[in-house]
């Protein structure tokens, strides 16, 4: 058995250029080994600002296993916190969310923390006089976990060490920008919960297929006539109800798919739908246009023309500005993974972007979807699939020539697997990368 | 035969039963059939949610989306079907929370299991379906079938037929 914690020729070589070995998506050892690394070292979405409004408000989430609570300051900044009191480790909320006022209080023995994460008081306190318990980590309060925002969008990285967010990230949060600037008053709120549905594949394949428009016509053809069938009664020039409108570009066939346009980015980021997209088609909103002028100007126009298919905040986001909707995959083993689908209500915009927003989600990304089925299907065929001997690998070869360079902004076609294996390039430089050093994906993140 | 056919609670009991299974013997054409024009399929995702409206539900169909529905597992080329879903309803005796001929509208609530068995695996839920009804050309026909899951708020895998 290969041991790839401590052989990193082994681990270096599940990737060979234009193809995967099927390791990465079966070992378990690889998975734990995914969560002290590549989970630790990544920017991860954690939540959104909208969902704590209110100094004191606060949002748990269980990121990677680990109990993490986002608290909004009495100052307006968010913080975040290891979910678990400094004295015996008991998790100190167990609701979603909620507020907790001027303090945080542990359920167990009483400890006490301000909102800032330190140490407010303790039961009978004398107890403590004389002892090391100032000095240790019990002493310190909350373990606070690295946090960064962008435009409401809260990210932790979960590591003390790594790339900044803004260097991570790079230009993927012009995409960020590009969904809050659908409002009028640049801001998004999330609308209500997300839609939650437990996949049994493991994250990388759904993550994969968010930037595969060449699944589309082959997976989700039937889907896709069904709906024609059911509006094939009306005339051509019928305004199409929003379901249809939604359903109907999934058979838009491969040529259109493949002219969509992709984008590659250092750090496995990617954009499918640089150019068009099967949101592109959507009709106008009576005065949303004109709304946005008044807002930004000249700059309006290219707001609302920019609505690739998804971009990839790699390893575990991935939005669509039109209609805004947002994935967010929380892995729970090698074979199980959490997908989040949130909807955004553009504040100040009519109410029919937000009802496409959670409309898209429905027909897409439910546990009851249809177009979800289709894709549930594949992906637990292919962790069935894998596991067969007589051929280990997966082939990543699409566009995949001789010259294609290793790193950098690379602009591609939509069905060209480069955005595979760029995600790959991240994967092998965040699972590699040595204690001390910056992961970095190639030549291309060192800026 | 009256004129007006004023449905007992035995016959709102009774479409109940028969609703599921349709479902539970893939008579899908026919279960659609059972739905107004203006009917609704829908799945909330907490038991207080008033309206499907601004927030998530897992599903909101209308006809045409039922339509869609059922227009896919017509079709014998769905994957996700091979091999066919099969589902069953288990259900507790509806009781009928109102029953307003005036208005013609008529509500029952059936605390139900339901289990689906695919690729050699049982997923089983539970909750509380609540169907509004009334009577068209002297027939019940469904107004809104609502279906509050148990775990609705959590993560549920794929559903590959209908509660």
């Amino acid at each position: 058995m290969v041991d790839y914690r401590t052989d990193t020729k082994a681990l270096k070589s599940l990737f060979q250029r234009d193809r995967v070995h099927r390791d990465v998506y079966l070992d378990e050892a690889l998975f734990r080994l995914e969560e002290e690394r590549l989970f630790e070292r990544a920017w991860l979405f954690l939540g959104h600002g909208s969902q704590v409004p209110k100094a004191g408000d606060y949002l748990t989430v269980t990121l990677m296993g680990r109990s993490l609570v986002l608290v909004r300051q009495t100052d307006g900044s968010l913080r975040v916190f290891t979910n678990r009191c400094a004295h015996k480790g008991a998790e100190i909320f167990s609701e979603r969310c909620g507020n907790t006022g001027r303090a945080l209080r542990c359920p167990y023995h009483g400890w006490s923390y301000r909102l800032d994460g330190s140490l407010l008081g303790v039961p009978m306190k004398e107890g403590y006089e004389g002892t090391r318990m100032r000095e240790c980590e019990a002493g310190q309060g909350l373990h606070r976990v690295a946090s960064a925002e962008h435009r409401g969008f809260v990210f932790v990285r979960l590591s003390d060490e790594g790339q900044s967010f803004q260097e991570y990230f790079g230009a993927t949060l012009s995409f960020i920008d590009n969904m809050s600037d659908r409002s009028p008053v640049g801001e998004l709120e999330v609308a209500g919960e997300p839609i939650r549905n437990v996949i049994k594949c493991n994250w990388k394949v759904y993550l994969e297929n968010i930037n595969d428009a060449l699944h589309v016509f082959a997976a989700h053809e039937p889907s896709a006539n069904a709906a024609r069938a059911a509006w094939s009664d009306k005339p051509d020039d019928a305004p199409k109800p929003m379901a249809i409108e939604q359903m109907a570009p999934f058979q838009a066939g491969n040529a259109f798919m493949d002219a969509m346009g992709g984008r590659v980015l250092p750090n496995g980021h990617s954009i499918m739908g640089t150019m068009m997209s099967t949101h592109s088609t959507y009709s106008d909103v009576p005065g949303y246009a004109e709304m946005m002028r008044g807002a930004y100007g000249e700059r309006a126009e290219s707001i609302l023309k920019n609505a690739p298919q998804n971009v990839i905040l790699y390893p575990t986001l991935a939005i669509k500005g039109s209609p805004q909707t947002m994935r967010v995959l929380r892995p729970l083993g090698p074979a199980s993974t959490l997908v989040e689908s949130w909807a955004f209500r553009p504040k100040g915009a009519p109410d029919i972007l937000l009802e496409r927003s959670l409309m898209y989600n429905r027909i897409t990304f439910s546990p009851m979807s249809l177009l979800a089925q289709d894709d549930i299907h594949v992906f637990e065929a292919v962790h069935r699939g894998l596991k067969a001997p007589g051929n280990e690998w997966v082939s990543l070869h699409r566009g995949a020539r001789a010259d294609e360079p290793q790193s950098g902004e690379i602009d591609t076609t939509a069905t060209n697997e480069l955005m595979m294996r760029n995600q790959y390039r991240a994967w092998i430089a965040l699972m590699t990368a040595e204690p001390g050093s910056v992961a970095t994906n190639g030549a291309g993140a060192a800026h | 035969m009256n004129a007006v056919f004023r449905p007992s609670a035995a016959d709102l009991a009774d479409f109940v039963y028969r609703e599921a299974h349709l479902l539970d013997t893939r008579q899908f054409e026919a279960w659609y059939g059972l739905f107004a024009e203006d009917g609704r399929y829908w799945l909330p995702m907490a038991p207080d949610q008033g309206d499907w409206r601004g927030r998530q539900s897992i599903v909101i169909e209308d006809k045409l989306m039922l339509r869609i529905r059922v227009e896919r597992l017509n079709n014998p080329k769905v994957y996700s079907q091979q091999p066919a879903v099969r589902c069953q309803h288990v259900l507790q005796a509806p009781a009928v929370e109102a029953a307003d001929p005036a208005a013609n509208a008529y509500r029952t609530r059936t605390p139900f299991f339901y289990a689906e068995f695919r690729h050699d695996e049982q997923l089983t839920l539970t909750g509380v379906v609540k169907h509004l009804l009334r009577v068209e050309a002297g027939a019940l026909v469904i107004v809104e079938k609502r279906i509050d899951l148990l775990n609705a708020a959590g993560a549920l895998p794929g559903i590959f037929l209908m509660p």
